[in-house]
């Protein structure tokens, strides 16, 4: 296991003992984590084990009874909402789309965070938001109305608006769900190039484990609102591990061409029942 | 990859031409209500009236106190009408939305019967007030209207709200008429102007109604690009760096003080909220902020024609404003449903 | 037990029976009322109940008939009073010996109490003629689409008072040709209406005002001729030159301290300084009268109004050459 540097300034993002619950039922238990800059950090776990909550949590959609999020240093519940939008971005599981809107519009509400009482329309926005365009190779149909476009489109559009708010950090809430497999790969290459090549610090919730094995920088592994395994490489993971988090028996192989690992569920009837 | 783009939707007009238009629109609408009505008064006779005011040419007399007010009472209550519905639209994402429907309207004629009722000698003390007044019990019936639908499983939905908003505006609605019925002096005052009509309007009513009304402007200029990414959903509006409760409460207060300024002058008064935003979305797609100057020269525009169709339509006969907004609305609205439907 | 429901039941047809012939109206005529109902109605009438104040018990009580009980209005002081009837016979529940029976909702067993002759009622009352008829005799009388003049021929035909109404009709008839004789009414516009809502209401004839400048022969501005007979039209201030007449009544709120002010202040509402472009009221012919007289279509109003209506313009004519 490689050793994440504890500093703080190494990380723009790190909670320290976040406790969350809705009503009287608690959802997270203490979580410390620390996100490695520049990275694709996936979390993952079962159902309800507080994954998306805690992307909430770190990104102040939720606000926890304990603990304390640092967002570049500093407790992310002093810092005005206006100003951590400058600093983080966040695009959650299904945001709404109007009716008519082009691609263009949309992804230029991305700029909100940037603009002033009267809302001038800078070359700094304008740039921001060709840039978003080429990166996620939505400029082609950027005159288009978004819902016109396939949904794997559609995403790139979604994750183009993230992009134009110009953040160092972008947390991402399952971003590949209901899409084809061909839309998860377009989404997850997209995703992925962002911390190496465009220098961002990324989060995202994936469901699918092989997907994030694929894709991801690290992985940290949630259960029952705890951490399970905080941040592991890839190729780190083990079929016991996987095991213990999902509590379905698995195999682990290897992907032929990246090296990589992939987890495979047993059948019940091949007689390992007892394990986990 | 430019401006050209920014303003791209489904109006082949660019948003300044567009204003342009609207507003020269506008003003030959102004022009036609000054110069028709019973009798025809033409264009000249206007310039003469405002270079040259006559008090005892009966003309100049019917144009400065009769048709001026009442047009600038059409602009004011028909941007203000407009505006409310572009917020409320805005507020819970929802087209349909319009203060005559959430109970805006029906709360704000409580609050002014209930003054209205209060014993003579407060009441002077209160008329230069009624805008807030009404606008006061738009907002607090709309409040308890949100509080109640926010309440519950799956928080504050579209369905909710608007079941409340028929429910609270029907409760506040027979509030008014218990009221009426037990004070028959005042249900002879204002029987008319429940049903929303410009007859009568003052200029004392017009100056009272500016505050609100410019107060409301300008909270709409902030709310507006805020509208903008609200429409995303409230997660994303988040996490673009706003405050949903903020904006919340800022936009009901800002369409109760429409709402309020409208009804005060004019009476509760429904279709305007409801159609003029829906209008300005189809020609200028969905950019709030370019839709506050739209919405409120087309609601000030829609209402000075419905008015001009309640002075002309059964001459000499004068039928309330607020049964000529609904003759133009109905169809209009019939006509939307089943363009958007396609 | 059985005894006694016998004893009731027996005391029952009794009285029945005893009214049948103890009361001096019980030779029964037939009489055609309203609904075109045909009633057997007591020969002279005498314990009538008036289920409508304004349309029957007014008229009665003109025709020298008062009713042993009547619907009325209850006052904010808790009492009971005939509308308008004060004002225009000197009669009401705390002056003579009427029985109060209630305003919207009438008092059924309080009219078996009273043992009535004859019920007369209206169309537009809200208490069914059913339950009335097995009280007594019921008729129905339409003041509101047939007309007062109408009600008044079949309540004196009821009661055999077409003396009494002969009387009041060529009082009235005198009246107007007295008017006629001292003024040229053919030459004279007259006008009625009055501030309503931001609006003006403008009537074709209002009730008993109405009908004395319509018997008299005087003219009225072409808008107000072609309203429908017995209609009212609103319209805007704008038409405030077309509604000019030599002279304008407006009946207004007499019974409030400042009714009159509050008149000129709401049609200064509709047109501000509206008098400047009437004739009328610059020449001080913009004459208020009493809504409570003007409105009501009694005999004591119409004489009222013939002799307001006589004096007022005569005066104005006969001092007007003094005018410059």
């Amino acid at each position: 296991m490689p050793q994440i540097e504890p500093k703080h300034t190494r990380h723009p993002l790190l909670t320290q003992n976040l406790c969350l619950s809705f009503g009287d039922s608690a959802v997270l238990h203490d979580i410390s984590i620390e996100i490695p800059q520049n990275r694709l950090t996936v979390l993952l776990g079962p159902n309800g084990s507080g994954k998306s909550t805690l992307l909430g949590a770190m990104s102040r959609l939720n606000r926890p009874f304990r603990g304390i999020t640092y967002l570049n240093g500093k407790d992310i519940a002093t810092q005005h909402t206006r100003d951590i939008a400058r600093k983080l971005g966040i695009l959650p599981q299904s945001p709404l789309l109007p009716a008519n809107m082009t691609v263009y519009d949309l992804v230029s509400r991305g700029r909100f965070p940037h603009q002033g009482m009267f809302a001038h329309w800078t070359s700094a926005d304008e740039n921001a938001v060709i840039r978003a365009l080429e990166i996620t190779g939505t400029l082609e149909f950027s005159n288009r109305a978004v819902e016109t476009l396939s949904g794997g489109q559609r995403q790139r559009c979604f994750i183009a608006m993230a992009l134009a708010q110009e953040t160092d950090i972008i947390l991402f809430d399952e971003p590949t769900t209901y899409l084809d497999l061909r839309y998860q790969v377009e989404v997850m290459e997209l995703i992925s190039q962002l911390g190496t090549q465009h220098g961002r610090t990324i989060v995202a919730v994936l469901h699918d484990l092989n997907f994030a094995l694929q894709y991801a920088d690290y992985l940290v592994f949630l259960k029952n609102g705890r951490i399970h395994q905080p941040a592991t490489l890839p190729q780190d993971c083990t079929a016991e591990l996987i095991t213990a988090v999902f509590e379905t028996p698995v195999t682990k192989l290897t992907n032929p061409v990246s090296g990589l690992p992939v987890f495979l569920p047993l059948r019940k009837q091949g007689g390992l029942k007892n394990v986990g | 990859m430019s401006v050209s783009v920014t303003s791209a939707s489904r109006s082949a007009w660019p948003f300044p031409v567009l204003l342009l238009a609207l507003v020269a629109f506008t003003g030959i609408c102004a022009c036609l209500y000054l110069m028709l009505g019973p009798r025809t008064i033409n264009f000249a006779t206007i310039l003469n009236a405002i270079t040259s005011y006559d008090s005892g040419n009966f003309d100049h007399r019917v144009l400065v106190d009769i048709r001026l007010p009442r047009l600038l009472a059409a602009i004011i209550a028909g941007a203000n009408l407009g505006l409310s519905g572009m917020l409320l639209q805005g507020l819970l994402r929802n087209p349909l939305a319009e203060p005559h429907i959430l109970g805006l309207n029906a709360g704000a004629s409580l609050a002014v019967v209930l003054t209205l009722a209060l014993p003579t000698a407060s009441l002077a003390a209160l008329a230069p007030l009624r805008p807030f007044t009404a606008a006061l019990g738009g907002f607090v019936v709309f409040s308890i209207t949100v509080l109640f639908s926010s309440a519950g499983r799956g928080g504050l939905t579209l369905l909710k709200v608007t079941f409340c908003g028929i429910a609270f505006s029907a409760l506040a609605s027979s509030l008014t008429t218990a009221i009426l019925l037990l004070d028959e002096e005042t249900l002879q005052k204002i029987r008319l102007w429940l049903v929303g009509d410009l007859a009568g309007v003052t200029l004392h009513m017009l100056y009272a109604s500016l505050a609100p009304s410019a107060l409301a402007l300008v909270l709409a200029v902030f709310i507006a690009p805020r509208l903008n990414v609200l429409e995303l959903g409230d997660a994303v509006a988040t996490g673009l760096g706003i405050s949903i409760r903020q904006i919340r409460f800022l936009t009901i207060l800002a369409a109760a003080l429409c709402a309020g300024s409208a009804v005060s002058l004019v009476g509760p008064i429904g279709f305007v909220g409801l159609i003029v935003p829906n209008l300005v979305r189809y020609q200028n797609g969905n950019d709030y902020r370019q839709a506050v100057p739209l919405t409120l020269i087309s609601g000030a525009t829609l209402l000075i024609l419905a008015d001009l169709v309640a002075r002309m339509v059964l001459l000499p006969h004068e039928i309330p404003t607020g049964i000529a907004t609904a003759l133009i609305g109905v169809p209009v609205f019939i006509m939307m449903v089943l363009r958007t439907s396609r | 037990m059985f005894a006694t429901k016998l004893c009731h039941s027996l005391t029952c047809c009794l009285m029945f029976l005893s009214l049948l012939v103890l009361s001096p109206g019980a030779l029964a005529k037939p009489f055609t009322d309203d609904l075109g109902r045909s009633v057997d109605v007591p020969e002279t009438p005498r314990r009538i109940i008036s289920l409508y104040d304004v349309d029957i018990t007014v008229p009665l009580i003109e025709l020298g008939i008062i009713p042993i009980a009547s619907h009325g209005r209850m006052g904010l002081d808790g009492k009971p009073y005939l509308r308008t009837s004060k004002l225009l016979t000197g009669v009401d529940f705390d002056t003579d010996n009427i029985r109060y029976i209630g305003s919207t909702e009438i008092d059924l067993e309080a009219i078996a109490a009273l043992k009535p002759d004859l019920i007369v009622t209206s169309p537009i009352r809200a208490t069914p003629i059913e339950p009335l008829q097995y009280l007594a005799p019921t008729v129905s009388l339409d003041a509101s689409t047939l007309g007062t003049q109408h009600v008044y021929r079949k309540l004196a035909e009821l009661t055999g008072t077409q003396n009494r109404l002969r009387a009041l009709e060529t009082r009235y008839k005198a009246g107007i040709d007295a008017l006629k004789s001292t003024l040229k009414t053919g030459d004279i516009t007259v006008n009625v209406f009055q501030p309503l809502n931001g609006k003006i209401s403008l009537y074709h004839t209002y009730r008993s005002l109405g009908r004395v400048l319509r018997d008299a022969g005087f003219m009225f501005p072409a808008l107000t001729n072609n309203i429908p007979k017995g209609d009212r039209i609103e319209v805007g201030a704008e038409y405030l030159p077309d509604l000019d007449a030599d002279f304008i009544f407006d009946p207004y709120r007499a019974d409030r301290g400042d009714g009159a002010m509050q008149e000129r202040a709401a049609m200064d509402k509709v047109f501000p300084g509206f008098c400047q472009f009437l004739k009328a009221c610059q020449n001080g012919r913009y004459i208020l009268v009493s809504r409570e007289v003007a409105i009501s279509s009694s005999y004591s109003a119409l004489a009222l109004m013939t002799s307001l209506v006589q004096s007022h313009i005569a005066s104005h004519l006969a001092f007007a050459v003094a005018k410059p």
